[in-house]
């Protein structure tokens, strides 16, 4: 418990920090700001518009961040497999492919910002993941269930094979200006929504992380194959398939924010099960997992913004700039004192 | 009182009736008939691929979905779900081999027992289990790191610490010495007075075979031994195990 809090209140420091910074602000801003000056006070009653956007910024990374450890963690669990994250079954990417083709079609959109609350976007992103699901459904129950709950994955690298070849043929067929936005965007990054756009986004992703969470011990009994988990009591059935909605929302929403993020579900979960190795956090460790995800995703969102100051590059590439190392010297660590 | 409030106790724990069981390909069990009681402790016998563990898992409810149950089996005066649905009763079966990708210690791994409330969890069977299997000095291990008869040790120890009406154990001994088997069968004969059905699946059977009330003898999925009676050894059955005969012939 003492866990949580600690990590809530890095996690608020990283937030206020990231609020403070960025390039529009030098870090005497920043610092007249935190010592009280009167005069770092007025620059932000002045700037509300700046303060707003990275609000924007810092909140959807927390929920990006939270969502996406918590769907790594549970599809490690739930396919037995420890390369797995939460794009693995192809939701995210069948999202990504029907935004892209939504973008395509409808013309009117080329001179506006893509990402913002337009409702066709977002029903786009839906109904990607939720066609997504459905094959995936499909191709497990009608061709590959034998093999297990694995097949899963083959079933989502079908689909993600797919959708990458799809995306390619749209990226031919888009204008240069789109091109370039697109790119990031699939690449992952957070978009600047509107603050009415977060706060539909935010509490979907919340919930859906939220929804993991909750099933993470019935996951834990699985992880020793699906006998054991129905003979403790698990419903394997109806588990997989709220788990699966409940990715569905996630990776929709995520994709809305965000494009497909790499790397947080599938390092964090390792990183968790590397620093909180102790019997004591066995029971909140989906909490702390999702937590070190969103301080990730922050932090790498305040990197994207700060380093390479005129370019913002994608947020996963810090991600993995930033969790490779650490969970290298985890290891590493953790193999000295072996 | 440790037990579930629904058994009657004139009624049978497990009624099977004409149980059959298909796989998308070939029967597995056929026709199989036979009435488990309040107490009884019965052990399955019969050559490898008898359908032992077949039976089991369609007592315990833990078949692959794509599996049917012909015929009538009640457990517990219930009829056991298929297909990965959760049940509603409070049988404990441990199966033969079980899979370790999560690399957590034996104190979680324990901690995973009685989750569900289907199969409460009595602290006082845990703690029993716990000392009897010698579990507690390996509380702050990884399942990984365990040797065979360690490991068997820890999932004896979690499937035999919830207040269940029925235990379903395939072959709980292996990989289990001398001394830890004698443990075992002390613990089960202890479940068994306590008003516990205990089925289990064994080879070798000569160590329980003063306690054990029920043979039942199945040979490629036909029953073809049942003896109810106290101190009946079923010998002829045994030593036509050895053989390469066909039983069914003789018996059925």
């Amino acid at each position: 418990m003492r866990a949580i809090i600690l990590l809530c209140i890095i996690l608020l420091l990283l937030c206020m920090l990231s609020l403070l910074s960025g390039p529009a602000t030098s870090w005497s801003d920043v610092w007249n700001f935190i010592a009280g000056d009167s005069l770092g006070a007025d620059f932000w009653l002045n700037n509300a518009g700046l303060f707003e956007l990275r609000l924007v910024h810092v909140t959807l990374a927390l929920c990006v961040g939270f969502a996406l450890a918590s769907g790594g963690r549970a599809m490690q669990l739930f396919l037995q497999n420890p390369l797995a994250d939460p794009h693995i079954v192809g939701l995210s990417a069948g999202s990504t492919t029907l935004v892209l083709l939504c973008i395509l079609f409808l013309p009117s959109f080329s001179a506006t910002y893509y990402f913002d609350f337009i409702p066709a976007i977002w029903i786009a992103a839906f109904v990607g993941s939720a066609l997504a699901l459905v094959l995936v459904q499909f191709v497990f129950f009608g061709v590959v269930r034998r093999w297990g709950i694995a097949s899963l994955a083959l079933a989502g690298l079908l689909i993600n094979a797919g959708c990458s070849a799809l995306m390619m043929l749209i990226f031919a067929r888009l204008s240069p200006a789109a091109l370039s936005q697109v790119q990031v965007w699939t690449l992952g990054s957070i978009q600047p929504h509107s603050l009415s756009a977060v706060t539909l986004l935010a509490p979907l992703m919340l919930f859906s992380g939220f929804m993991l969470i909750r099933f993470d011990t019935s996951l834990r009994l699985l992880s020793f194959g699906s006998d054991f988990a129905i003979a403790n009591g698990v419903n394997v059935n109806r588990m997989r398939l709220v788990l699966l909605l409940s990715l569905m929302i996630l990776c929709a929403t995520t994709v809305c924010a965000a494009g497909s993020v790499g790397f947080v579900g599938l390092l964090i979960p390792h990183l968790t099960r590397r620093i909180f190795f102790h019997d004591r956090f066995a029971g909140i460790r989906p909490w702390l997992n999702a937590l070190l995800g969103a301080a990730l995703l922050v932090v790498a969102d305040l990197f994207s913004r700060v380093l390479t100051t005129p370019i913002e590059l994608p947020v996963g590439v810090y991600t993995a700039l930033l969790s490779t190392p650490f969970l290298f010297l985890v290891l590493l660590r953790q193999r000295l004192v072996q | 009182m440790n037990h579930h409030p629904n058994i009657h106790p004139g009624k049978p724990v497990v009624h099977a009736h004409q149980l059959s069981l298909w796989t998308a390909e070939r029967w597995i069990l056929e026709n199989i008939s036979f009435d488990l009681f309040r107490g009884a402790f019965c052990v399955l016998l019969g050559g490898n691929g008898a359908g032992k563990s077949s039976l089991l898992r369609t007592l315990a409810g833990v078949l692959p979905s794509s599996w049917q149950v012909v015929g009538r089996c009640e457990v517990l005066s219930e009829v056991p779900c298929i297909s990965g649905k959760m049940r509603s009763l409070g049988v404990s079966w441990l199966g033969q081999h079980q899979e370790v990708s999560e690399d957590m210690t034996v104190q979680e791994y324990l901690s995973l027992s009685g989750w569900s409330g289907l199969l409460p969890f009595d602290t006082e069977f845990s703690a029993q289990c716990r000392s009897d299997f010698a579990v507690d000095s390996l509380l702050g291990d990884r399942l990984s790191a365990l040797s065979g008869g360690q490991w068997q040790r820890v999932r004896l120890a979690q499937a035999l610490s919830v207040r269940a009406n029925l235990i379903l154990l395939d072959e709980p001994d292996a990989a289990l010495d001398e001394r830890w088997r004698r443990v075992l069968w002390r613990v089960l004969v202890e479940r068994k007075h306590l008003g516990t059905t205990v089925v289990l699946a064994l080879h070798r059977h000569l160590e329980v075979q003063s306690f054990v009330s029920n043979w039942i003898g199945l040979e490629e999925g036909r029953l073809v031994f049942s003896e109810g009676r106290p101190g009946v050894y079923p010998h002829a059955f045994v030593e036509r195990l050895f053989l390469e005969k066909s039983l069914t012939r003789q018996y059925g």
